[in-house]
């Protein structure tokens, strides 16, 4: 079993380009209104001049317990041994969305044809491209480098096994990490402390039209 | 990325498998499978081709991955000066680097050239083309006059044109973007003041302190290595301090964000000054030694009190203290970068000058992380000498419009510049312009847009360069289809100058991936097969742009072939505080805090009555101010997904851009018309509603899309620009349809800070 | 139906939409409810047929009404939630294929197939033996009506035969019942398949959720089952009555386990929980949240008030008169609410920070 793959994101050093969205739909050919495998969002609160903004990259993690994996009815998701990169197999999917449902980063995308489709932390091309590749080679080995990842403007995604992504984080992240921060499936540097959210969205305190419920 | 896959970039190997015919059979299936990409043969080899990003046209390197004659796949070049943070640093590419892989097939673009013939726009093959032009550009020529032809050509990869139209056809009219339409004041003031053309840009690496005035780094920049350098200062513990009106990603990441009142920089800068000059906190002995106008400055500043700017600027007067000081202390390790924010009003000359005056005054200028003057490579900018070609200059003696005729004497910056993007179409009545050619440039989006429109109906000739259909184009007798950057052998000659290397020229260049959609040309193609349709064949023995290329690179010593095998070459070393040697490029060879000794400019002030020392102009001496009727400041942005208007039409952008604003979930693909809540609200107008923007001038062309958000302050609506009528991309509003000859009388500069009202559109 | 409702979180960063809409849609809580549904018609049926056999009822007893009816609530509930699942799939045939594709057991959708389909299989076969042969012959009541059906086409004599030929001894039987029953209980499973979903603190409730998903279910099927039994005999007798109280014994439970999750989610520090609180509490989906509590709450009373009345013989002349109506009203407010709970937890579900920031 060889070492597990993670990512890295340090929102401090995100700019909110998007350029990493684009270069994974590009590298995969996606087309350009399909949904993204890497995701930018963001997320803002406060009123003018206390306004803040803070742009936040997401995609599949590739988590050591990938729940996605777990609930997965006909085992089309595969969390594999050799570096723990999770693949999907489309001839397998039912498109029943249930992994969508489990995965704490909303990282599952549907095509037209219903069929499940994410990151493959570009093991392979394409949707479904990850699934039976041979082992993840690190760029040093001669491995592509995630798409996303050499084209983040602000050196802000990084990937790789476990222990070369760790040894790149601040002390103060890879502390919280080994505390368990985000189930210990992706690796984020600390932005800022903050107060509880929970009473303050009880008291109706977020920002004007940040929420919206259509019920 | 590694190289370790091994393959190595041969034109001859590239060639082969993307002759003209494989390309064109595959965008054939291409475009009937209703795919954007070609087909692809998963199983063939990859290569590597190179190119330098010619979509915001600064240069960042590329590197693609061609996979059987076709390009699958697009990233930066490592250590790249524009596209890295420098040494040992990764190269990558910003949405707009990587979507010119889109471009390369877009198959939207135009791939054959037109003409028009009874009043219709016709394809038409190169001969023709050449040869109908030709024809016409002499018939202007007999009829009108070479000089009644306007030169519009501005993003072109060589310089030929400026030979074409300026030596051979003879045309001394010539307007350029960047210097009239993006950032004419600061422009005017930096090469008046000593600091030269390229005043945006700070040493970021080295810098303690960095003031990004009225710029959005990390959105909106001249390559990657600006954001990426202003990122490493931050990580060595720089200040960064960001003053602009609304929120961005680099207000997000500064220490100090001073939301400044819209366009009262002038007052910031004069009231820091103030501090700095009280607290005695000033370069005293380059003060002494390297300004000229101290004195005038020291006078300007005595009664602008930080206490006084705070009611105008909205800034705490603690605050402009701190600021003032703390740039003061830093320096000379401190910098400011100052681009449109402070360049696209009606006051922006002096604002800047303003502003400017503060890197003179703690002497930061050519220091280590201070105001950096770049130096690029030493370029043979004359291919035609250094062939020993005798090309005449048959603009010689014709004096551009402006300064010729008395029906321009109201306008003060015919003493500062040829031509201004707004008094082109009373030229066009004046009969004084009758045509234009423009290259790869649309002068709709910047600017009376609807008297530019008019102006072009009544111009007897005008010939585009382009890539796109908009009513330029549509509206030209001659649409010649030019390459993009990709598809040809570039060697970048625009101000290669400014980058990630600090002490170091450099140059980039690069070879066409494959050959050029359709039929489409590269420009010094176009040029060449004009020149020779019109006898001026003997001026261009070269064969290929490449060889042009060749004899650019005459001083330099690699080939053209040895840098673009590489992408990219460091020169030689350049020193810091250059001006020790040579002094400075102005009237009294030193650091001009007063402009007197300038002469047009002096003149101009005169006729405006202002000084030529910094001074405070309120807005609205010259340029639009919100009222009762039009209460809203309205201004032009950029996000970091467009710039100019050749990047909107493609669709990895346009929807990345939707996404951005969670407004994807809507079939509208244009602008947003960014608002404030406590304006939107009373407006009945909210996040998703299309608005419609009215000013004394006009109403907009289309209605855009609101996004409601506290980014922006209340009364500061803002839109993209680049997009709607007049435009590639046609969808949303064109933000100058509503302008109307705004202008800074100093610089000619469009003022694209216009005071209106917003509406619901209704309906929908 | 687009269910634009779910927010991202970071900590004191909120923005709106988790998943895209198209993930979920109505069938989702159809689905899960009718499953659940089919589950209380069961029992109901299986109890009906255990209890006329224990009291030894003759022909055309309500027992033997109630468990029709019950194993046609079974029988059309797990049909339904079986096509409500399959509309929302990508590849049919693979879930039609399921013992062969569905091959991981860890999963609640692997097993909630096999608990729905094997449900069905033993509703079909109750049902069966309940409209036909011999025995049923002899019966009358609407209940029946399946059979004018099958006589229509002529068959009803080969029918009953059959039936009676294949007709299991009274052990099988039972052991149907038993393994019926089991299965009917199972469907709590529909509960599991969102109390697993660990970012979701309105779902993440494994014991609250499942719980609640049960007894509101099991309330809508026996209610459901009582409701058309009473509507078509217009007679509410002790047995009718038993039933009626049991519906609102379990609409009880489900109102309990429902307020009990509440205030774990009113006390839960996760901004999601919040986040859905609000959203249940103060946006327009409060009104579907008092449906619920209506629908269980209404169920409850009439339930032991009417059920009451009915089943210790106790019916003054008002409720003689109005208990048909009371349950039919009830009862059918029941189905809607128990319905509404699913809906609900789809629409105020809210996902715990993506990233916290701090
Ligand atoms: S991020 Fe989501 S999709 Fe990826 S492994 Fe984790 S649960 Fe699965
Ligand atoms: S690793 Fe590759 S597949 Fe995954 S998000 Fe990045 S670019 Fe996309
Ligand atoms: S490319 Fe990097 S900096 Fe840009 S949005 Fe993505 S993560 Fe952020
Ligand atoms: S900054 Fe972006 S658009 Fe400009 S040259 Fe670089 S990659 Fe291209």
């Amino acid at each position: 079993m060889g070492e597990q793959w993670m990512f890295y994101f340090d929102p401090n050093r995100c700019i909110g380009c998007h350029a990493c969205s684009v270069a994974c739909k590009q590298r995969h050919d996606r087309d350009a209104d399909a949904d993204d495998w890497r995701t930018v969002t963001h997320l803002s609160r406060g009123e003018y001049p206390d306004f803040e903004e803070v742009p936040i990259s997401m995609s599949c993690m590739h988590c050591h317990d990938a729940p996605c994996e777990q609930v997965c009815p006909p085992d089309a998701i595969v969390k594999r041994d050799e570096d723990g990169i999770v693949t999907v197999d489309r001839d397998r999917c039912i498109g029943c969305h249930y992994c969508a449902w489990a995965c704490p980063f909303g990282a599952p995308t549907y095509d037209d044809e219903g069929l499940m489709s994410k990151c493959n932390l570009c093991l392979g091309v394409g949707p479904g491209g990850g699934h039976g590749q041979p082992e993840r080679q690190t760029s040093e080995e001669g491995g592509p480098a995630p798409a996303c990842v050499s084209d983040c403007v602000g050196d802000a995604i990084k990937a790789g096994p476990q222990s070369e992504v760790m040894a790149e984080a601040s002390r103060e992240a890879a502390e919280r990490f080994e505390q368990g921060a985000y189930g210990k499936r992706v690796l984020v540097e600390p932005l800022e402390e903050d107060a509880d959210l929970a009473d303050s969205i009880r008291e109706g305190d977020q920002p004007a039209g940040a929420i919206t419920y259509e019920g | 990325m590694s190289d370790a896959d091994g393959f190595d970039l041969t034109r001859r190997t590239v060639l082969k498998t993307a002759g003209a015919g494989t390309v064109g059979a595959s965008l054939g299936g291409c475009l009937s499978g209703g795919d954007d990409q070609p087909a692809v043969d998963p199983d063939a080899e990859t290569e590597t081709a190179y190119g330098n990003c010619w979509m915001c046209h600064h240069a960042c390197g590329q590197k693609l991955t061609v996979r059987d004659g076709t390009a699958v796949d697009i990233t930066g070049v490592d250590e790249h000066p524009r596209g890295s943070a420098g040494p040992g640093t990764e190269g990558t590419l910003c949405p707009k680097g990587q979507a010119e892989l889109e471009k390369l097939y877009d198959p939207d673009r135009i791939t054959q050239p037109y003409i028009r013939e009874d009043g219709e726009l016709h394809e038409a093959d190169w001969d023709e083309a050449f040869e109908y032009t030709a024809r016409r550009l002499e018939a202007f020529a007999d009829e009108h006059g070479p000089e009644k032809l306007l030169d519009a050509t501005s993003w072109s990869t060589t310089n030929v044109h400026e030979y074409f139209w300026g030596n051979l056809y003879g045309t001394p009219e010539r307007i350029g973007r960047g210097r009239h339409v993006c950032f004419g004041g600061p422009h005017l003031s930096g090469n008046l003041m000593g600091l030269g053309a390229n005043m945006r840009f700070v040493d970021y690496q080295h810098s303690d302190y960095i003031i990004a005035w009225g710029r959005n780094i990390f959105e909106s920049f001249a390559g990657q290595w600006e954001p990426k350098g202003v990122l490493e200062a931050l990580d060595n513990g720089a200040t960064l301090v960001v003053i602009d009106p609304q929120h961005t990603p680099t207000a997000q990441k500064a220490d100090h964000w001073l939301p400044i009142e819209p366009r009262t920089d002038g007052a910031l800068a004069l009231a820091m000054g103030h501090v700095i000059v009280e607290e005695g906190l000033y370069d005293e002995a380059f003060v002494e030694e390297q300004t000229h106008g101290f004195d005038a400055y020291r006078e300007a500043v005595a009664d602008r009190t930080p206490e006084w700017a705070e009611d105008i600027t909205g800034i705490d007067t603690a605050l402009i203290r701190e600021i003032a000081i703390g740039f003061a202390e830093a320096a000379p390790a401190a910098g400011i970068a100052l681009w449109t924010g402070v360049g696209q009003y009606a006051e922006a000359q002096k604002a800047a000058q303003n502003v400017f005056a503060l890197n003179g005054l703690v002497g930061n200028i050519d220091r280590p992380g201070g105001f950096r003057m770049w130096q690029g490579p030493p370029l043979q900018m004359n291919p035609f000498e250094e062939r020993g070609i005798d090309l005449p200059n048959n603009a010689e003696g014709r004096q551009p419009a402006l300064r010729e005729h008395p029906e321009y004497e109201e306008y003060p910056f015919r003493h500062t510049t040829g031509i201004g993007h707004t008094v082109v179409p009373e030229m066009v009545e004046n009969g004084h312009i009758m045509g234009m050619v423009n290259h790869y440039d649309n002068p709709l989006t910047d600017g009376s847009t609807q008297a530019w429109l008019e102006a072009l109906d009544a111009m007897d000739l005008v010939i585009t360069i382009d890539a796109y259909w908009n009513e330029l184009t549509r509206n030209a007798d001659v649409v010649f289809p030019e390459a993009i950057q990709l598809e040809k052998d570039t060697l970048i000659n625009y101000a290669p100058a400014w980058s990630a290397y600090h002490d170091r020229r450099w140059i980039s260049a690069s070879k066409a991936v494959h050959e050029p959609l359709g039929d489409c040309k590269s420009g010094f193609r176009i040029y060449k097969g004009l020149a020779e349709e019109l006898g001026w064949g003997e001026y261009f023995p070269w064969e290929s742009e490449a060889e042009y290329n060749e004899d650019m690179l005459a001083n330099i010593d690699y080939t053209f072939e040895e840098v673009a095998e590489q992408n990219f070459v460091l020169l030689e070393e350049f020193e810091y505080e250059q001006w020790e040697e040579g002094g400075f490029p102005t009237a009294t060879g030193q650091f001009q805090f007063d402009l007197d000794e300038e002469g047009g400019y002096a003149e101009a002030a005169d006729e405006l009555g202002i000084d030529t020392a910094p001074e405070w102009i309120p807005p609205g001496t010259w340029g639009d101010e919100p009222d009762e009727e039009y209460p809203l400041h309205f201004y032009d942005t950029r996000s970091v997904f467009f710039s100019f208007g050749a990047d909107q039409p493609l669709e990895h952008l346009h929807e990345q851009y939707a996404r951005k604003h969670g407004l994807e979930g809507e079939d509208y693909r244009g602008n947003y018309l960014v608002m404030n809540p406590r304006d939107a609200e009373p407006r009945g107008i909210e996040t998703g509603d299309t608005v419609t923007v009215e000013t004394a001038a006009a109403e907009g062309d289309e209605p855009a899309m609101a996004y409601v958000s506290e980014r922006t302050p209340p009364g500061f609506v803002t839109a993209e620009f680049g997009f709607g009528t007049g435009n590639s991309h046609e969808e949303g509003m064109n933000t100058m349809w509503v302008h109307d000859t705004q202008h800074d009388p100093v610089s000619s500069q469009v003022d694209r800070h216009l005071a209106a009202e917003v509406r619901p559109a209704g309906g929908d | 139906m687009p269910l634009d409702t779910h927010v991202v979180l970071a900590q004191g960063f909120v923005e709106q939409l988790w998943l895209p809409a198209d993930y979920w849609d109505l069938s989702i809580p159809v689905y899960l409810f009718l499953a659940v549904v089919a589950g209380g018609g069961y029992v109901t049926g299986a109890s009906a047929c255990l209890l006329r056999h224990l009291r030894e009822s003759g022909p055309c007893c309500l027992e033997s009404e109630l468990a029709r009816w019950g194993f046609m609530v079974a029988v059309a509930g797990a049909a339904g939630a079986g096509l409500a699942v399959l509309s929302h799939l990508a590849v049919i045939y693979r879930a039609l294929l399921f013992p062969i594709y569905l091959t991981n057991f860890s999963s609640w959708i692997t097993i909630g197939t096999w608990i729905l389909v094997v449900l069905s299989v033993i509703a079909v076969i109750c049902l069966v033996l309940q409209l036909f042969g011999e025995g049923p012959a002899q019966e009358e009541g609407t209940s029946l009506f399946p059979r004018a059906i099958v006589a229509k086409v002529g068959l009803l004599e080969t029918v009953d035969r059959l039936v009676d030929r294949f007709r299991p001894p009274m052990v099988a039987f039972a052991a149907i019942h038993v393994l019926g029953s089991l299965l009917a209980v199972a469907t709590i499973y529909t509960g599991f398949e969102l109390a697993i979903v660990e970012t979701v603190p309105l779902w993440n409730m494994p014991v609250v959720v499942p719980l609640a998903y049960l007894f509101s279910g099991l309330a809508a099927g026996v209610g459901l089952t009582v409701a058309l039994t009473a509507f078509f005999e217009r007679e509410v007798g002790p047995v009718v009555g038993g039933y009626a109280v049991a519906t609102g014994v379990l609409s009880g439970l489900g109102l309990v386990t429902v307020w009990y999750g509440w205030t774990v989610l009113v006390a839960s520090d996760a901004p999601a929980a919040a986040a859905s609180q609000v959203a249940l509490a103060e946006t327009t989906l409060a009104i579907g949240a008092w449906l619920v509590v209506l629908g269980l709450a209404v169920a409850l009373v009439v339930g032991v008030v009417v059920g009451g009345a009915a089943l210790t013989g106790r019916r003054p002349p008002v409720l003689e008169r109005l208990a048909v109506p009371a349950l039919v009203g009830s009862f059918g407010l029941l189905v809607v609410g128990s319905l509404a709970l699913r809906v609900l937890m789809l629409l105020a579900a809210q996902q715990d920070p993506v990233v916290v920031l701090g």
